[in-house]
């Protein structure tokens, strides 16, 4: 498999601390790759380097052999790199389905377009309204995005995420504040929309991550202590010490 | 073609019924009024695309309103004076609009880099700025006397000259129900949907791949270039141009007509452009403290209801759309609101013109004419008077506010539980 995504010794600092510390990694195309480790260790940093939100001190960031690690957000974005937010980022005085429709239209190349009117676009609205059956949220595409349920706004934040059809999507945490049954619902969720595409998550929950996670890395203050598949990372020392064996003890 | 002329139908309604007010209202007064309504409606709902669908609160957007009067005054000068060619009259609005957008662009470029506040300091500067040009460079501006001009120029097509007022209204008419269209039908677009998201949420935008200092820039532009078509009429209208056009006076007027109109919702501009100049062009004839007026009613919408009047109404939307006979209920609530309300400004009015009376007039004369009654505003018993209706306003307003608040909650609870069984 060739590597869609490779960080190639990257840091970050703000100030003096280094948040960051020339990590190297490669992402498959089409697998599902989870990062983990404990709080402060830098994951939510790390999507931020890769997504153009925050600008690098060095390495380089490739997607596809093309570096993108000097781009905009928006730029990398048309590229096919989506993700979500750990905090649900949506737009929430307008109406689910217009959420989801604001994703699309870029990708749909209607750009800044002044001339064509949004809602006789009908390969935009049957792309929205299979969208939103994909994700369960059909009956209520005509409210405020503001006015959803905890759970169904974090459904729809993924729904905007994949709504350009990005190839590779990065998930911060989707199913954080859960309930069980909703966190279940949310992994068979992701598991579909992962079908064809790549996907890098960030999550807590260990139940997840081995669920859903072709392989995992570890992220321990900056740097990653092991990157391999699920039942290799359970058996890893370093991991055991680090990470998960704080949390069996607990 | 059927659903076209539907979904223009309202539009057409609308013309249709501002083309018959001349007959209905033909004096002098009322032509010039509607006809200012109609060039302030254009204004306004061309700011409203920067600051209620863009988010962008701007205090220099008479700069564009103004410049694009100038040219326009320029224009029809050097077109009497035959030293520039005929164009017809009825396109004036286009040159206008051709103004506005150029320096639209040019300035856009320069302040939507940022937004919040900074984008409303750097609008702030680039009107004095632009103030200060009109009183600098007197050869085009003419300096505080601003420029005269004769709109009767050329041949006359059709027969029709522009002089008498009525054929200015129904130019007027014509550009402000094709713009207003325009800039309704804008707000459907790519570009209008992607407006409001940046307003909503500028990082998420720029995730979903919008440049949102693009996004920002087209929408200052084009809003620029509506508001140069509308400074064309205005120029045209009056006959004449000045520096105030183009200064925080005619800024901070628009703001105030979007503000009271409601930002949120398409039609609040335009009622907030009839409902203020309708004030202004009356009231400013019976009292002298009408800008006073004009600030407190600003500063309690802005305090109280900063949806606008357009919010006020739009609230009752839902109920309206599912269940009419709730808002039978709603009348009696509402009217004891309204009428303590009323209690309460009947007692600011009469302070206040009794303030005004005596700073202006000497101590010897006490009569003053207020709701056409005459009180003395030298005797304890007027001012006594208002006082207590301003104190009897205020009790009766703790208890009717509430009141009406519950009654529209539960209206809306009605509503709610009737959409999801």
């Amino acid at each position: 498999m060739t590597d869609i995504l490779k960080l190639l010794n990257i840091s970050k600092s703000f100030g003096p601390a280094q948040i960051i510390r020339n990590l190297s990694l490669n992402i498959k195309k089409g697998e599902r790759h989870a990062i983990i480790g404990p709080n402060g260790a830098g994951k939510s940093t790390l999507f931020h380097l890769i997504t153009g939100h925050h600008k690098l001190t060095a390495g380089k960031i490739l997607l596809e052999n093309e570096e993108i690690s000097s781009l905009d957000t928006h730029t990398i974005s048309r590229k096919g790199l989506a993700r979500s937010f750990q905090v649900t980022n949506i737009f929430p005085r307008m109406t689910v389905a217009e959420n989801i429709r604001c994703g699309m239209l870029w990708s749909k190349n209607l750009k800044y377009s002044i001339f064509r009117l949004v809602d006789k676009d009908k390969n935009l609205n049957d792309s929205t309204n299979d969208l939103l059956n994909q994700l369960s949220l059909r009956h209520c595409a005509h409210i405020p995005a503001g006015l959803l349920s905890y759970a169904d706004q974090r459904s729809l934040e993924i729904g905007i995420t994949i709504a350009s059809g990005a190839n590779t999507i990065m998930l911060d945490e989707p199913t954080s504040g859960m309930s069980n049954s909703e966190t279940a619902r949310a992994v068979t969720l992701i598991k579909k929309i992962s079908e064809k595409r790549t996907l890098v998550i960030v999550e807590h929950d260990m139940g997840v991550v081995f669920d859903l996670a072709d392989r995992i890395s570890v992220l321990v203050y900056g740097e990653i202590i092991c990157t391999d598949t699920p039942e290799k990372v359970r058996e890893n020392q370093a991991v055991q010490e680090a990470y998960l064996g704080t949390e069996r003890n607990r | 073609m059927v659903t076209f002329i539907k979904s223009i139908s309202s539009w057409i309604i609308i013309a249709g019924i501002a083309a018959l007010l001349p007959l209905v209202f033909d004096s002098y007064f009322a032509l010039t009024l509607l006809s200012k309504m109609g060039v302030l409606i254009m204004f306004a709902v061309a700011y409203n695309m920067l600051l209620g669908q863009g988010g962008m609160l701007s205090f220099g957007h008479a700069i564009y309103f103004g410049f694009a009067g100038y040219v326009s005054v320029h224009v029809l000068n050097g077109i009497g004076e035959e030293t520039l060619p005929y164009i017809p009259i009825v396109l004036l609005p286009i040159i206008g609009a051709i103004i506005g957008l150029c320096l639209g662009i040019i300035i856009g470029y320069l302040s939507t880099r940022r937004a919040g506040t900074a984008f409303a300091m750097i609008s702030l500067g680039f009107c004095e700025m632009a103030t200060a040009l009109t009183l600098i460079f007197v050869v085009f501006f003419n300096g505080e006397d601003g420029i005269q001009t004769d709109r009767v120029v050329g041949p006359e097509p059709f027969g029709v000259s522009f002089g008498p007022q009525v054929e200015v209204y129904y130019l007027i008419l014509f550009w402000s129900v094709l713009t207003v269209a325009l800039m309704y039908f804008l707000t459907k677009t790519p570009f209008g949907r992607m407006s409001n998201a940046v307003r909503d949420n500028p990082e998420r935008a720029a995730f979903i791949g919008y440049n949102v200092r693009h996004v920002r820039w087209l929408a200052f532009s084009l809003s620029a270039m509506f508001a140069g078509a509308a400074g064309s009429l205005h120029a045209l209208n009056y006959e004449h141009i000045g520096f105030e056009s183009v200064s925080l006076i005619q800024s901070g007027a628009v703001l105030f007509m979007v503000f009271i109109g409601g930002v949120g919702h398409f039609l609040g501009p335009i009622i907030g452009a009839i409902g203020l100049t309708y004030l202004d062009s009356t009231l400013a004839d019976i009292t002298e403290a009408w800008l006073l007026y004009l600030g407190l009613t600003f500063a309690t919408i802005v305090a109280f209801a900063p949806g606008g009047l357009a919010g006020l109404i739009v609230m009752h939307g839902p109920i309206v759309s599912t269940n009419k006979t709730l808002l039978i209920g709603l009348i009696k609530p509402y009217l004891a609101a309204i009428g303590s309300t009323l209690l309460g400004l009947l007692g600011t009015i009469g302070i206040i013109e009794m303030l005004y009376f005596r700073s202006l007039i000497s101590k010897g004369e006490g009569e003053v004419v207020i709701f056409w009654t005459e009180f003395n505003a030298n005797g304890i018993l007027s001012w006594i008077i208002f006082f207590a209706a301003i104190i009897i306003s205020i009790f009766l307003c703790k208890i009717t506010y509430p009141k009406a608040r519950e009654s529209w909650d539960h209206a809306i609870s009605v509503v709610k539980s009737e959409i999801s069984s």
